[in-house]
């Protein structure tokens, strides 16, 4: 089969990518998705250390909301995972991260991401100011993690480590990573030209993710196209109910996927992609090694 | 914690071999491989690949138990070849189109590259 497969981004910013990939098999673009999700390797805090807790949660519910803070894992190609790395030196695998906050005023603490101590410039959580108590300069509010009233407490220490999606939702980089088929509409001429123009119109209404539209020259019905079209198939119970249901005709095209990928801040989305397409390669080649060992033992 | 490890997900058990093959008993160019430590990403675009193979009369995959984490793949072909040399060259030809698909991105990404996706 000689086929290659085609992939162009549709649009991409620093918080999503949008990328059609064509002339390609289900099973292909079902295995981007899957590796998108959960075998992109990220850094978060993994273990935490609770020196001091006067604070309303419990040690075990601040542990996981510490677990879930987003840490920009740009350089996270630098560290191992613990379960690779076999030496001593555990500041291959480690990045600190420290929290004390104590309460003194009468109002309300909100203890946020932006209160975090960073041993590491490297892994700061996502759009990361520090607190700086001598401007009161307005910095847009880091995570929240706790608030904590007169008096309260929290120092804790944190151990962020390198993991996969797989293991855990917290290393997973993309917040949403979908597909679907590209939609093919087809206009029976035809019908729509015995249609009356106000017909046409709620026709065109009739359409929660506009797909058709009027030509207000030719009073013609033309192709919208949409991307985010859902299938609703509204248009085509509207057409039915004119008597004519076979004036659109809306079928998927089972080759070519439009992809729709969110990143949580951690990575970049077009990094996400480019790393979902390395570990499939080394997913494949290992594969390869072992089928070169069963040929060489028999 | 009374659940099995997560690290069971990913983690190779010690002194076990990523991909085995056992030929079928009783048919001739048939046979069943083993990927330890894989999961449908794998298993789904392996079979997939396999069915473009004109001699590969048959070819599926199976998760057999959701904590069980591995991969079997079962593949029958025609005299013409044999199983492992159909899983190569689907392998072979799968990587070609992950290979392509990368370059493709790069030079996507190159072109998208003042929006910050990068």
């Amino acid at each position: 089969m000689g086929n290659t497969p085609k992939i162009i981004i549709r649009d991409a910013t620093s918080d999503f990518v949008k990328f059609t990939l064509s002339n390609t098999c289900l099973s292909v673009a079902n295995a981007v998705r899957r590796v998108a999700i959960a075998e992109v390797p990220t850094v978060a805090i993994d273990l935490v250390e609770i020196v001091e807790n006067s604070s309303v949660l419990c040690d075990e519910f601040i542990a996981h909301r510490l677990g879930l803070v987003p840490l920009v894992s740009d350089s996270a190609s630098d560290y191992m995972l613990p379960s690779e790395y076999v030496g001593e030196d555990e500041a291959k695998i480690n990045v600190h991260l420290n929290l004390a906050v104590k309460c003194s005023s009468d109002h309300t603490l909100d203890v946020t991401t932006n209160h975090l101590i960073c041993a590491d410039a490297k892994f700061l959580p996502v759009n990361f100011h520090p607190i700086d108590s001598d401007s009161n300069k307005q910095e847009p509010p880091g995570v929240l993690i706790v608030k904590l009233r007169k008096n309260q407490e929290l120092v804790v220490k944190c151990i962020a480590r390198k993991g996969i999606g797989k293991d855990h939702a917290k290393w997973s980089p993309v917040a949403t990573a979908v597909y679907k088929c590209e939609p093919e509409l087809y206009l029976n001429e035809e019908l729509t030209n015995k249609l009356t123009d106000r017909e046409k119109l709620e026709l065109v209404n009739s359409c929660p993710i506009p797909i058709l539209r009027l030509n207000q020259h030719t009073k013609s019905l033309e192709i919208e196209r949409n991307d985010s079209y859902a299938y609703d198939d509204e248009c085509i119970k509207k057409a039915e109910e004119f008597g004519k249901g076979k004036i659109v005709e809306i079928k998927a095209k089972e080759d070519t996927f439009n992809f729709f990928l969110e990143g949580t801040g951690v990575l970049r989305p077009g990094r996400i992609v480019l790393h979902t397409f390395k570990i499939l390669l080394s997913k494949l080649d290992s594969i390869k090694v072992g089928l070169e060992l069963i040929e060489r033992e028999s | 914690m009374n659940q099995p490890s997560r690290a069971e997900k990913f983690l190779m058990p010690p002194g076990s071999r990523k991909l085995s093959y056992t030929p079928d008993t009783k048919l001739a160019n048939a046979g069943e491989f083993v990927l330890m430590r894989e999961d449908h990403t794998l298993g789904n675009m392996l079979r997939m690949e396999l069915h473009n193979d004109p001699n590969v009369v048959f070819a599926g995959y199976q998760h057999p138990h959701p904590t069980d984490h591995r991969i079997l793949i079962k593949v029958h072909t025609n005299g013409e070849t044999n199983p492992v040399r159909a899983m190569r060259e689907a392998n072979q030809r799968l990587t070609e189109q992950v290979e392509s698909l990368k370059t493709q991105w790069e030079s996507e990404l190159e072109s998208v590259r003042d929006s910050g996706a990068i």
